[in-house]
C-alpha cells in the first residue's frame, strides 16, 4: 500500500508527495506527457532528441550535470512513444537543489545551434549502437510499421530512419518545447525523508510562475481494426532465425488490458511457464521464448518472440506457437495456474515498493494517466480475474488475421 | 529544512554540507553445522533476499566450465524431483531465484516475499545440495547456451570485450579465459556432479540474510538446514598464473560493422592495495560518471559516441583498468587518440581543486545511495568480507574521497597510468 498526497498548482502542474522515512535519499522524477507519438511522421525521433538537449543548459543553469553532480546526484531520463521522463536521486539535504534544477529548464531551455549540433551526432551514435549494429537491433524498425498502418505507434522512438534525426532544426527544437515543456503537460513526484507540505511549498515556489501551455488536446488517428495478416521476411547476417509474432490489445488500464498482460504471464512468464516448459524444454523449438506486452496509453501490442534452436523449420515453431495460443482459446486456465500468476504479480509489486524512485516514477506515471489511486487499485484488477475472462480474452486477441508476424531468417 | 525566500532565479540554493551516516551493518550468528549466516535489517516491506554463497569458482574448477554449468544446472532438477515440478512450486509462491557463478565464488540468491519463506527454503536448500544434472537437461542448456554465445559473437562489444579480457589475464586463467563451444559442448554431467561434490558443501557456504524481520528467516532456515548431513570440501589449492599480452593495438575484425567497440586497459592493483581508493577517485574524474573528462570529450564535445565510461575493477585475487566505448567507425582512430591524450593529461600535470571538488561531491551523494536499502547495506558487506576487509575500508574509502588531493592523483596517474603499457582492443571493420 503506497501512501501519498497529491496538490495541484494554480499553473497545472500536478505535485504528488511520497513519503518515506526509512531513506536519506531523495527521488525527484518530472514526468511530460510528450512521447514519440506526438510527432510529425516526417519528423521522426525528435522527442528523444530533445530529450537530449535537455542537459544541455538552461536559462540560469548552463550546465545541468555540473550542478546535479555537485549535489551528489545521480540523473538519468528516458523517452518512449507515450512520455518522456527526468529523474534524480539525491541525498536528501540537497532537495531544493533539485527544485532549482528542474523548474529552471521547464522555465527556459538554452536553445543552442551548438548543443543540437552535437546531440544530433550523439543520438545518431546511440541508432548505430542499439538498432542498427546489433544482431536483430532492428525489429522494432520493422514491426512497427507493420502493426500500424495510421497510429504514430508506427515508428520507434528513435525515430524512422538516421536522415529524420540529422534534419532537425532549431525552428524545430523551440516549438517542441514551448508546445510540450509546461507545468499543465507534467506530472512532479518527489519521494523520501520530507513532509508533503515542504514539497508542495517548494513547488510553488520553483514552478509556480511557469505559464501554462497552450497546447491543443491531443487527437492521434486512430488504428483501425486489422482484418488481414501480415507478414514480412527478413534476411539478415543473424546466427540463428527468430520470429515475432505482434497482436492488437487494449490501452493501458482499459478494459481487457488486464487479462492481456495476465495471458502473457501464463504464457512465459517464470521457468514454470507454458511456452518455456513446452517449446523450449519439451520440444526443443526455441532456445528462447517470451511473451509480453508493450503496455501503452493507446492500444498497445502483445508480442510473442522467440529465437529457434538452429535446424528448426519457420513454420514449425509459428504453429507450435499457434497452438498454445489456441489453447488459451479452447481450454480454461486453470484455477492453480491462475492463482500463481496472481501471486508472482503480487510479489514484483512488493519488491517494486522497495525503492524510492520506482515509487515515485509509478504515482507520475498512474497520475498521467488520470488515477493516482491506481497504483493500489491496479492490483485488484488482476484478482478479478477468472479463467473465463483469460479464455475470452484470449479469442478476442489471437485471431489468425490480426496477426502482424516478423520472420526474421538468418543467412549466416 | 526551511525554504530560502526570495526566488532568485540565478543562484543555486545553499548548497547542504555532506552528512556522515551510520552505515547499519550485518549481525553474525552461527547456524547448524556452523554455517556463518549474517542479518541486514532494513525496509518496510515484508520482503526478503538470501545469498547462499559458495566459496569457490572458476578458480577451482579442474574442467573448463563445470563452476558456470553446475551453478546452471541447479534448477534443472535434483534427486527427488524433475526441474519442472521444482519450477512450478518456486513460481507458485512468486519466488525468484537468481543464480551466479564468478571466478572466485558461486551462488545463488532467493527473493521472496517473507511470509513465503517456509513453503519455499526446504526446496531452495534442495537445489542448491541435492541436484540431479539429467543428461537431457544439460543437453538443452548446452545447445541454447551454444545459440547465445553465436549471438554475442556477432556484437562488437562482445567481440572487444573477450579479446580485451584473455590479453589482460591471459586465456587459460580463470579471469581472462572466454566461454568456448568446444569446451561447452564436451561438459558430462559426472564432472559437474563432481565439482559440486567437492564444493557446494556446508562448510564451503556462507549466508547473506537482507530485509525484513531476517532474523525471523534464522529459525526457517536453520530447520531446512538441519535436515542436511554436514560436509566437506575437498578444495585443492589452486594456482594460475597472468599471462598478460604485451601492451599495444590487437584488432578483432568484423565486417560490415557500423561502430567500432574499444576496450583499452591492464591488469591494475586491486582492492587490497593502499592505492586502490584514490585510484578509484583519479577514474572517476577520467571516465566514471557522466561529467567525466572522457565523456565530455568524447561525447559532449565530439560526438564520437553515445557513451564512454571507465573502471577499475577488482577480482579477489587481481584486478585491471579498462576504458569502454563504442564509436563510428570513421572516428575511432580520433578516439583512441583523445582517450591517450586525456591519460596523459592526467600525467602530464596536477588536476584543478574545483574539478576535483565537483568528483567529491558527487562521489559523496553517491555513496550515501550505495547504503540504501537492505539489499545495498547486504551488496556492500559482501564487497569487503570476501576480500578479508571489514567496514573500516568505508571509513578509509570516504575519508580518501574528502581529503585526496590534486598531487596525489598526480602521483596516482603517473604511476598506474601509463598509456605505453595499455592494451588497446578494437573490434569492428
Amino acid at each position: 500500500m503506497v501512501t501519498y498526497e497529491k496538490h495541484i498548482l494554480p499553473n497545472g502542474l500536478r505535485v504528488i508527495a511520497h513519503q518515506n522515512h526509512t531513506t536519506q535519499l531523495g527521488a525527484f522524477n518530472l514526468m511530460y506527457d510528450v512521447g514519440a507519438r506526438d510527432e510529425q511522421a516526417d519528423k521522426t525521433g525528435f522527442a528523444h532528441l530533445f530529450e537530449h538537449l535537455m542537459f544541455g543548459g538552461s536559462a540560469n543553469i548552463p550546465e545541468y550535470d555540473a550542478v546535479a553532480q555537485r549535489i551528489g546526484a545521480e540523473n538519468n531520463a528516458f523517452t518512449n512513444n507515450d512520455i518522456t521522463n527526468y529523474y534524480l536521486t539525491f541525498p536528501a539535504n540537497q532537495l531544493e537543489t533539485a527544485f532549482w534544477l528542474e523548474s529552471d529548464r521547464m522555465l527556459q531551455l538554452d536553445f543552442s545551434e551548438r548543443s543540437l549540433e552535437v546531440q544530433r551526432a550523439v543520438v545518431i551514435e546511440e541508432f548505430k549502437q542499439r538498432y542498427l549494429n546489433q544482431p536483430y537491433g532492428d525489429v522494432w524498425l520493422k514491426l512497427r510499421p507493420l502493426a500500424y498502418k495510421k497510429h504514430p505507434y508506427r515508428w520507434a522512438t528513435i525515430g524512422k530512419e538516421l536522415s529524420h534525426i540529422e534534419n532537425a532544426t532549431l525552428e524545430d527544437v523551440k516549438a517542441f518545447f514551448y508546445a510540450h515543456y509546461r507545468p499543465d503537460n507534467a506530472v512532479l513526484c518527489v519521494s523520501g525523508p520530507f513532509e508533503p507540505a515542504h514539497i508542495f511549498a517548494l513547488a510553488e515556489k520553483w514552478f509556480g510562475d511557469i505559464p501554462a501551455s497552450s497546447r491543443p488536446p491531443r487527437r492521434l488517428p486512430a488504428e483501425p481494426e486489422q482484418l488481414a495478416q501480415r507478414r514480412e521476411v527478413v534476411q539478415a547476417e543473424v546466427p540463428v532465425d527468430a520470429l515475432y509474432m505482434a497482436f492488437h490489445m487494449p490501452a493501458k488500464g482499459k478494459p481487457g488490458y488486464h487479462a492481456t498482460d495476465m495471458l502473457t504471464d501464463v504464457l512465459s512468464r517464470g521457468k514454470s511457464s507454458r511456452l518455456y516448459r513446452r517449446l523450449v524444454k519439451e520440444q526443443g523449438l526455441f532456445s528462447q521464448v517470451n511473451a509480453y506486452i508493450t503496455g501503452e496509453q493507446d492500444p498497445g501490442l502483445l508480442l510473442v518472440s522467440g529465437q529457434l534452436v538452429r535446424g528448426v523449420k519457420m513454420a514449425d515453431a509459428e504453429a507450435a506457437i499457434w497452438t498454445e495460443l489456441q489453447r488459451l482459446q479452447n481450454e480454461l486456465v486453470p484455477q492453480e495456474e491462475l492463482q500463481k500468476n496472481l501471486n508472482q504479480i503480487e510479489a514484483s509489486l512488493v519488491f517494486s515498493e522497495t525503492q524510492g524512485l520506482n515509487v515515485a516514477m509509478n504515482l507520475a506515471y498512474y497520475t498521467l494517466q488520470g488515477d493516482t489511486e491506481a497504483i493500489n487499485s491496479d492490483f485488484e484488477h488482476y484478482q478479478v480475474l477468472t479463467p473465463k475472462d483469460l479464455q475470452a480474452q484470449a479469442q478476442h486477441l489471437f485471431q489468425p488475421q490480426k496477426a502482424s508476424i516478423l520472420e526474421y531468417h538468418a543467412t549466416a | 529544512m526551511n525554504i530560502t525566500p526570495p526566488l532568485n532565479r540565478q543562484q543555486s540554493p545553499p548548497a547542504a554540507p555532506f552528512e556522515a551516516f551510520e552505515i547499519a551493518q550485518v549481525r553474525a550468528h552461527q547456524l547448524v553445522h556452523n554455517i556463518p549466516v549474517y542479518t541486514l535489517e532494513a525496509g518496510e516491506q515484508a520482503v526478503i533476499r538470501i545469498d547462499f554463497v559458495i566459496g569457490s569458482g572458476s578458480w577451482d574448477e579442474e574442467v573448463r566450465l563445470a563452476a558456470s554449468l553446475t551453478n546452471r544446472m541447479l534448477q534443472e532438477g535434483t534427486r527427488l524431483r524433475a526441474g519442472r515440478e521444482i519450477a512450478e512450486q518456486l513460481d507458485y509462491y512468486g519466488a525468484y531465484l537468481q543464480y551466479e557463478a564468478g571466478a572466485d565464488r558461486s551462488g545463488m540468491s532467493l527473493y521472496t516475499l517473507h511470509k513465503h519463506l517456509d513453503a519455499v527454503l526446504p526446496t531452495v536448500l534442495e537445489l542448491l545440495f541435492q541436484p540431479g544434472f539429467p543428461l537431457a537437461e544439460l543437453e538443452t542448456t548446452v545447445r541454447n547456451h551454444l545459440q547465445q554465445l553465436e549471438v554475442d559473437a556477432q556484437k562488437v562489444s562482445s567481440m572487444a570485450r573477450r579479446q580485451f579480457m584473455k590479453s589482460v589475464f591471459g586465456e587459460e586463467h580463470p579471469y581472462g579465459y572466454q566461454t568456448l563451444a568446444e569446451d561447452l559442448k564436451a561438459v558430462r554431467p559426472d564432472q559437474l556432479a563432481r565439482y559440486h561434490k567437492r564444493h557446494y558443501t556446508t562448510d564451503n557456504l556462507t549466508v547473506v540474510i537482507a530485509g525484513w524481520q531476517p532474523e525471523a528467516a534464522l529459525a526457517h532456515l536453520n530447520k531446512a538446514l538441519a535436515e542436511l548431513s554436514p560436509c566437506n570440501a575437498d578444495k585443492p589449492i589452486r594456482e594460475h598464473q597472468l599471462q598478460t599480452a604485451a601492451p599495444g593495438r590487437i584488432e578483432v575484425p568484423k565486417a560490415g560493422a557500423l561502430q567500432h567497440a574499444l576496450r583499452i586497459g591492464k591488469p591494475m592493483i586491486g582492492k587490497n592495495d593502499p592505492d586502490y581508493v584514490g585510484l578509484k577517485v583519479l577514474n572517476t574524474l577520467l571516465g566514471g560518471y557522466f561529467g567525466s573528462r572522457l565523456m565530455s570529450n568524447l561525447r559532449e564535445e565530439k560526438g564520437y559516441t553515445y557513451g564512454v565510461g571507465s573502471a577499475v575493477m577488482s577480482y579477489e585475487r587481481a584486478a585491471f583498468f579498462t576504458i569502454a566505448t563504442e564509436v563510428g567507425s570513421d572516428v575511432s582512430e580520433a578516439a583512441i587518440a583523445e582517450i591517450v591524450k586525456e591519460v596523459s593529461l592526467l600525467r602530464a600535470e596536477p588536476v584543478g581543486q574545483d574539478e576535483l571538488d565537483a568528483v567529491r561531491s558527487y562521489l559523496q551523494g553517491v555513496y550515501l545511495s550505495n547504503f540504501d536499502g537492505a539489499f545495498a547495506l547486504a551488496d556492500r558487506f559482501k564487497d569487503v568480507h570476501f576480500f578479508g576487509l571489514d567496514y573500516s575500508y568505508y571509513d578509509h574509502y570516504i575519508s580518501t574521497v574528502q581529503s585526496i588531493t590534486p598531487e596525489q592523483l598526480h602521483a596516482l596517474a603517473i604511476k598506474h597510468l601509463d598509456p605505453a603499457t595499455f592494451i588497446t582492443v578494437r573490434a569492428g571493420s
